[in-house]
């Protein structure tokens, strides 16, 4: 295994680590402000070049989120159109996500950041995240 | 005119009838209602075809004033992995440019059992072409689950 302290600065997505939180428990965390679609770069293609190098990986994402949680924010978008930030913070996955960065810290997982590689405008999954991880405020 | 139960009843009584479901022999296994703080309630669904390892979950809501009653479907495999059939639409680039959602009961014409009926039928078109192979078993496939840029 390479060193994990300068290892994740560079892949070939071109995302580079803007942070890290050193861990003790052998796992790795990735969070970032975009996830990553087929029209751009973000935390799961970092996620997945690291899990080629070897790395127990693990992303907010997929299977982490229960059915039902997913299918209650899909409804909340097919009937508000957008959703506030106050409106956010009702759903589930806003709760597990709360629950999930809290895990990965208390959990002493190392975490990379990778920042908002995409110049997006503000997450509150991110934000979050980058609050009780780093202990950013807003 | 109508009422709020009517509908959803009507709804169910018009699903359990799709062609799809009948052809592909998936039983109703039951329904039952979601109830969530600021959001709709939402009709759930649940038919399964033990023989293929396949459950679909229907989840019908009269919605919002905004938009409209509408439809999301979940094809579940015997790991509990779901896809859902919207991000495979999505995804899959299979919805047709400056059509409107498709789930969405609204989008289509007529009265309420119309709407219903036109919108059993995309979702039938959908399971019986792209995805036959997954919804019967023999394939299956992860699509990304959509964060809608909230993440």
């Amino acid at each position: 295994m390479e060193n994990v302290s300068w290892n994740y600065r560079g892949t070939p997505s071109n995302i580079k680590a803007q942070r890290i939180l050193p861990g003790t428990n052998g796992k790795v965390a990735v969070i970032g402000r975009s996830m990553g679609n087929k029209n751009e770069m973000g935390v799961k293609d970092f996620a997945a070049e690291l899990k080629q190098r070897g790395y127990d990986i693990e992303i907010f994402d997929g299977d982490l989120i229960p059915h039902e949680a997913k299918s209650d924010f899909r409804a909340r978008v097919k009937e508000k159109g957008w959703l506030s930030d106050d409106d956010l913070k009702e759903t589930r996955i806003f709760e597990i996500n709360k629950k999930w960065a809290n895990k990965i810290k208390d959990e002493r997982y190392t975490i990379v950041d990778i920042g908002d590689p995409n110049g997006k405008a503000a997450s509150l999954f991110y934000n979050l995240e980058k609050q009780i991880i780093f202990g950013d405020t807003q | 005119m109508i009422n709020t139960s009517q509908k959803l009843r009507e709804f169910e009584g018009l699903l359990r009838c799709s062609q799809f479901l009948v052809k592909y022999r998936f039983h109703f296994e039951g329904s039952e209602i979601a109830r969530s703080k600021g959001v709709s309630d939402r009709l759930i669904l649940v038919f399964s075809s033990p023989d293929r390892n396949r459950t679909l979950q229907y989840t019908f809501s009269l919605g919002s004033e905004k938009s409209g009653p509408y439809v999301m479907v979940d094809v579940i495999n015997q790991n509990g992995d779901e896809l859902s059939l919207e991000d495979y639409v999505q995804h899959g680039d299979l919805l047709e440019p400056g059509r409107p959602d498709p789930f969405l009961l609204n989008s289509y014409q007529g009265n309420f059992i119309e709407q219903s009926r036109q919108i059993i039928n995309y979702v039938d078109n959908i399971l019986s072409t792209h995805l036959l192979n997954i919804v019967i078993g023999y394939d299956w496939v992860k699509v990304p689950f959509d964060w809608k840029g909230y993440k």
